[in-house]
């Protein structure tokens, strides 16, 4: 019996050196599983890396802030010049577009950021945007699907161009303003691989830091350029770069950047040259979001109607009345149909479809 | 072995049953592994049966009775039996008995299993490379000599690979031993039994996992993953189907709830696939088919119907064979030439040149084609044209000059100012993909259009071919330069 109390109070007292020494074991047991697991929300940074990010040296950061003083000054009081001069935008018109962004001139081609998995030691892909003869981005490289032996990569080969982020005077984050707007217009020309459109946004608290808003744009390869438009409601949430059962609407208010992926199963060179990217307003467009919000809601059911209604990103016929025009599809919006067959064919003519082919899918 | 040692081997197991804290075991173990040496008779923990289970707890403790012993001597002034001098004192104590060098060697047979390093390849995940152990590449080859032994004998099928699972239900159908080994081997497998897109092995694999034995019975039991390697394996299959494009169905669903429940974790991927799948299916407004023909004429035409935007696009194709007398190689042309193209050709002016350029890359999913284009300088002075009759349109500057009813309206109206093809950079007007993508095979490309369009073979072409198509994605197609200084020209003069 004395042995066993004996043996039970050295049992307590091991017990707490352990937890009192090997507090730093215990954290690396801790920290490997959470590396492994999926519920973890702490982020240490905005892009998501497990390390920290590079500071800039003291001197060169207390330098260059001297340095750049005068010039942020002035963008400064040219900022708050234009807060009081300017007046609101408040409505934009059905078709009224803004170019948001436009690779006419090699700074703002230099001006994005180009990832591929090379850079994080994940894979083997190369990637270049470069500012081409066309006046265009051109956003080529290679992807490889080689596997890196680190134990923990199981897929490779991604390349992602992303823009970059607003910034006001004296290098603080700001954001765009989209909610005018309902739909995004790219104009471009690709190899026929898809590509994945990923908008990010300013969140301050961390748990949202990942969450990214993408869409795939499909490209036909050839030489004919393209004109894509996709409704911003069509963005699906995702977080990591994983669909989220949960659906959020895209914050139009806090939007910060616009990137490009391209990610596809096919190994090898991949080119996308980009002219622009745009916003839109659309009428025709009036879902907020094209997914239910939770995943099994049910009480978000359409209305019954007799005519099949087409599923989101489902392939539908063109309705009768818009065959003439090749490659034009509306959204079967009852009342916009009917406004269009009144008109007849008058209102056809000034619609932009002469030349190029306009996918609203 | 002596009385005393037979004791603490049994108050030991007595100890690991009760689960008692593995810290308890750590003060216990080296006692008697130094006893145990003094017999003579050196204990092997690891070979005993019952202790089989609590192996890792021994070998923890053993690690952590160095590790404190270490420590030990750093600090902790204020504890008697813990002191420097005492535990000299042991150590002397130790050395008089003699043998400390078996000691040694107990302690080091004691420790974990290091990882097995094999140079085949292991179908496990390496995410933790300690998890793969003598036990689990076992099972893994004996998984891997049931594939392999029906591959030989009945051929890589689809048959053969359902009848390999079958015959592991057959002869684990007890404990299901190794189910994890053999799904893994088999997710590897399926490249070579050429069923990584079919749901019904997908189906057949699912379920060498026993029925009923991994339902989680609470909610904690959910939340914690209960039978984790088993749930990250269900999880990691349902990845690989995802990545190859395979959509499961209700019947794969009821499959996976008698085996993990409706809640786990598994349940819950499946579920997700189940919504979001089918919803991106046919997104693509160019679709592909889902299963792409092997034959490259066939992928050659699928690929030109992709790529031409206008509907009227005639596509041929041709043999080389059949072309020229004496071809340089036998391969086939397949060319997209519409009528609109056709005049244009026509309407070029013979002497300025048309260029052939390529290969560019292609892609129809993984299929990789590289396309060859016949092309002409933009027709700047057309181009210009219509984007002043954009800007007029603009300008509203008819806002008083409508058609009304009364008035007839003129077809060509309508007609739209410049074909598809009249790009700003160029004006495009054939596209041809050829088996081989030599320079020879594009020359018998032109000398086939030169037939429809008796006005090419007046006229210059030059040959722009790459050697690489690796390169062409460094150059994008035409040059819409002129047009823009042009452009440019105008608005400067307009200004003025």
């Amino acid at each position: 019996m004395a042995c066993m109390s004996y043996s039970r109070l050295l049992a307590t007292r091991s017990s707490n050196r352990l937890l009192s020494k090997s507090l730093q074991d215990l954290g690396c047991v801790i920290a490997k599983r959470y590396e492994k697991s999926t519920s973890v929300f702490f982020e240490k940074n905005k892009k998501g890396l497990e390390r920290d990010l590079k500071r800039r040296p003291l001197r060169q950061a207390l330098k260059m802030t001297f340095q750049n003083f005068g010039p942020e000054l002035k963008l400064f009081y040219n900022e708050q010049k234009e807060a009081f001069s300017r007046f609101p935008m408040l409505s934009v018109d059905h078709g009224n577009y803004e170019v948001i962004y436009s690779f006419n001139d090699p700074e703002s081609v230099k001006s994005w950021a180009v990832t591929a998995d090379r850079d994080n030691e994940g894979g083997k892909s190369t990637a270049n945007f470069t500012f081409s003869k066309n006046r265009t981005g051109l956003f080529h490289g290679y992807l490889s699907k080689e596997v890196p032996k680190d134990g923990k990569t199981k897929y490779a080969g991604y390349a992602n161009i992303t823009s970059p982020k607003p910034r006001k005077s004296f290098g603080r984050d700001t954001q765009m303003d989209w909610s005018l707007f309902n739909c995004m217009l790219l104009r471009l020309r690709g190899d026929g691989r898809p590509y994945m459109i990923v908008i990010g946004c300013n969140f301050y608290y961390d748990i949202n830091w990942l969450n990214r808003w993408s869409y795939p744009v499909f490209t036909r390869g050839g030489p004919y350029w393209q004109h894509v438009k996709i409704p911003l409601s069509k963005f699906f949430t995702t977080h990591h770069g994983r669909i989220q059962d949960k659906q959020e609407f895209l914050p139009l208010k806090i939007v910060n950047s616009v990137g490009i992926t391209a990610a596809d199963s096919a190994e090898g060179p991949f080119s996308l040259e980009i002219d622009s990217i745009a916003l839109m307003n659309d009428i025709n467009v009036t879902d907020k979001h094209a997914y239910e919000m939770e995943l099994g809601e049910k009480s978000r059911q359409p209305a019954k109607t007799s005519v099949r209604q087409p599923c989101y990103g489902e392939l539908v016929p063109p309705p009768n009345e818009l065959c003439g025009i090749p490659g034009l599809r509306l959204v079967p919006d009852q009342e916009i149909r009917s406004y269009i067959k009144d008109l007849g064919p008058a209102a056809l003519k000034s619609s932009p479809t002469e030349a190029i082919n306009i996918e609203h899918f | 072995m002596n009385k005393t040692s037979c004791q603490a081997t049994l108050f030991l197991k007595v100890i690991c049953k009760l689960n008692v804290r593995n810290v308890g075991a750590s003060w216990l173990a080296p006692k008697f592994v130094s006893t145990g040496c003094g017999t003579g008779k050196s204990i092997n923990y690891c070979q005993r049966r019952y202790l089989n289970s609590n192996k890792r707890q021994l070998h923890t403790a053993v690690i952590l009775n160095e590790r404190e012993k270490t420590e030990q001597r750093v600090k902790v002034p204020g504890e008697k039996d813990l002191s420097p001098s005492n535990l000299e004192n042991s150590a002397t104590q130790v050395k008089q008995k003699g043998k400390p060098q078996t000691e040694a060697k107990v302690i080091e047979r004691l420790k974990p299993p290091k990882p097995v390093e094999d140079k085949q390849e292991s179908s496990l995940p390496n995410h933790d490379p300690e998890r793969i152990t003598d036990e689990s590449r076992r099972l893994e080859r004996k998984a891997n000599s049931i594939f392999q032994e029906l591959s030989e004998t009945r051929g890589a099928t689809k048959e053969t690979f359902i009848l390999a699972v079958k015959k592991f239900a057959d002869r684990e159908g007890i404990y299901w031993r190794g189910a994890v080994e053999f799904i893994y081997a088999g997710m590897k497998e399926m490249q070579t039994f050429g069923v990584v897109k079919d749901l019904d092995a997908y189906k057949a694999l699912i379920q060498a996992f026993p029925e009923g034995k991994m339902i989680p019975r609470n909610a904690w039991q959910v939340e914690f993953m209960h039978y984790p390697r088993h749930q990250q394996c269900g999880i990691d299959m349902l990845e690989q189907m995802e990545h190859n494009g395979v959509i499961p169905d209700e019947a794969f669903g009821v499959l996976l709830k008698n085996r993990f429940g409706r809640e786990a974790h598994v349940t819950r991927k499946y579920r997700r696939m189940l919504y979001w799948l089918p919803k991106f299916k046919n997104i693509n407004p160019y679709p592909i088919p889902m299963e792409l023909p092997v034959d490259p004429r066939q992928l050659a035409l699928i690929a030109l119907r992709r790529m031409s935007v206008d509907r009227e696009t005639q596509y041929t194709i041709h043999e080389t064979t059949e072309l020229e007398a004496e071809p340089e190689e036998e391969t086939f042309i397949a060319s997209a030439q519409s009528p609109t193209q056709q005049r244009l050709i026509q309407e070029h002016n013979m002497e300025q040149p048309l260029f052939v350029e390529g290969p560019y890359p292609v892609y129809l999913r993984e299929v990789r084609q590289n396309y060859f284009l016949l092309r002409a300088e933009p027709n700047i002075n057309a181009l210009m044209k219509k984007k002043q009759l954009e800007k007029e349109e603009e300008a509203d500057e008819n806002l008083f000059e409508w058609t009304n009813f009364f008035e007839d309206e003129k077809s060509s109206e309508l007609r739209p100012l410049l074909s598809v093809h009249e790009q700003d950079d160029s004006t495009i007007l054939a596209l041809a993909i050829t088996g081989t993508s030599t320079k020879s095979s594009v020359v018998s490309w032109v000398r086939c259009l030169e037939t429809i369009n008796p006005r090419l073979s007046q006229t210059p072409v030059l040959f722009k071919i790459m050697s690489s198509s690796d390169s062409a994605s460094l150059d994008v197609i035409g040059d819409n330069r002129p047009f823009w200084e042009l452009q440019k020209n105008t608005e400067k003069i307009s200004d003025i």
